[in-house]
C-alpha cells in the first residue's frame, strides 16, 4: 500500500508535461494499470482527491483503465488474454509463456488547458 | 476542443505513454550502471516479514567470508535491530529505515553509494522491507531478484502474491527443517511457484540447521 506517493508521483509526471506542453490545468488524465504492475486502482482513486489539491491538478478527473494480462504462448503460437493475475496460457495451461502485458503503470491521455 | 464546464475556451488532449515508475528506474539504472563499473553483484532479497531474511545473511557472512568482500543494505520501518543482528554476526551492515514506508526504492540505495558501499564489495545484499507488494513495483539497480518463501507461510503464497513471485530469478523455501512438524505439501509449494514463475531456480533451505546453504553459497558464487 502505497499508492499516495504513487499519487504524488502522478501529480509531478503529469504537472511536468503540462508545463512543457505550456499549460495551466491539467483537466483530465488518464492512466493505465496493469493487473502484474503492483498497483491498486481503487487505492489510487481513493487518495487522488486529496493528493491534488493545490495543485495543477486541482478538480482534474482521473480515469483508470485496468490492463488485464496478455500472454504470448509459444505451444499454441499464440497470444491469449488471461483472466486474473496467473501468468499460464488459458488454452493450454503451460506455463513458459511470455508476458505481453499487464505490467503497465503509464499516464496514456491528459486534457490540458 | 472546447471546456466542458463552462464552453468558453480551448482546451487540448495529449496522448502519450509516461510511464509513473520512470524516475524509479532512472535512478535504478544509474545504480546498475555504478554497480557494474565497480564490479559488484547485486542482489534483492524480498519475502514476508518472519520468513528468515536476516538469519540467513547471518549465516551468509560467515559461509560467503573465504570467497569475497560483502556488504549488507537492511531496510525496515524503524530500528537498527537487524543491523545490529548483521553486525553481531561480523557482517558489514548499514541499516536503512524508511518511517512508515513499505519498501526500498532506488534513491535510498543510490545515497549509500560511494559512502557506505564503498565499492570494493564482490556482493552487495540487499534485504528489502518484509512485505510481498510494494518491493515487487521498484526496481533498484539490482541484478538478481530472490525471494524468501518459509514452509510456515503455506503453500500458497505465490499464488496469493504473483506479481512479487513472478519476477525473481531464485525462490528459496525456507525453515525447512520444520517439515517434519508441519502439514507442509512440497508438491503443492512447488506446484503453486511453477505457476506463477517456471524459469526460477528453487533451492529449500534451512539457515538452522545448515541444509541448502551450500546450494545457496554455489549460486552467490556462480552469480
Amino acid at each position: 500500500m502505497h499508492e499516495f506517493s504513487l499519487a504524488v508521483s502522478v501529480v509531478e509526471e503529469a504537472a511536468d508535461i503540462l508545463k512543457k506542453m505550456g499549460g495551466k490545468k491539467v483537466l483530465a488524465l488518464t492512466l493505465d494499470i496493469g493487473i502484474l504492475s503492483g498497483v491498486s486502482p481503487e487505492a489510487l482513486q481513493f487518495c487522488f482527491p486529496e493528493v491534488i489539491l493545490g495543485t495543477c491538478l486541482e478538480r482534474c478527473r482521473l480515469h483508470i483503465n485496468q490492463i488485464p494480462l496478455l500472454v504470448y504462448c509459444p505451444q499454441c503460437q499464440r497470444e491469449e488474454q488471461v483472466e486474473g493475475p496467473f501468468p499460464l496460457c488459458p488454452r493450454c495451461q503451460e506455463v513458459k509463456i511470455e508476458v505481453r502485458k499487464g505490467k503497465e503503470f503509464n499516464i496514456t491521455n491528459m486534457e490540458i488547458e | 476542443m472546447m471546456c466542458d464546464e463552462c464552453g468558453r475556451h480551448e482546451t487540448k488532449i495529449l496522448s502519450m505513454e509516461r510511464n509513473i515508475f520512470k524516475k524509479n528506474s532512472d535512478l535504478a539504472e544509474q545504480n546498475r550502471l555504478w554497480f557494474k563499473a565497480h564490479g559488484i553483484r547485486t542482489i534483492n532479497m524480498m519475502s514476508s516479514p518472519g520468513s528468515g531474511k536476516t538469519t540467513l545473511l547471518e549465516k551468509t557472512t560467515r559461509a560467503i567470508q573465504p570467497f569475497g568482500k560483502m556488504s549488507i543494505l537492511v531496510g525496515d520501518v524503524q530500528t537498527e535491530i537487524d543491523a545490529d543482528r548483521l553486525r553481531n554476526a561480523g557482517a558489514k551492515a548499514q541499516q536503512i529505515n524508511t518511517w512508515n514506508g513499505c519498501h526500498l526504492d532506488a534513491a535510498m540505495i543510490a545515497r549509500q553509494l560511494g559512502n557506505f558501499v564503498t565499492g570494493e564489495e564482490d556482493l552487495l545484499m540487499i534485504e528489502n522491507v518484509g512485505n510481498l507488494v510494494c518491493p515487487a513495483a521498484f526496481d533498484l539497480g539490482e541484478q538478481y531478484k530472490v525471494a524468501l518463501l518459509s514452509i510456515t507461510e503455506g503453500e500458497d503464497k505465490p499464488l496469493k502474491y504473483p506479481a512479487l513471485f513472478h519476477q525473481v530469478d531464485l525462490i528459496l523455501i525456507t525453515k525447512i527443517d520444520l517439515e517434519p512438524f508441519l502439514s507442509w505439501n512440497r508438491e503443492k509449494a512447488l506446484e503453486s511457484l511453477r505457476r506463477i514463475n517456471h524459469k526460477a531456480h528453487v533451492i529449500m533451505l534451512s539457515a538452522l540447521s545448515g541444509m541448502g546453504m551450500e546450494a545457496w553459497v554455489d549460486w552467490l558464487k556462480e552469480k
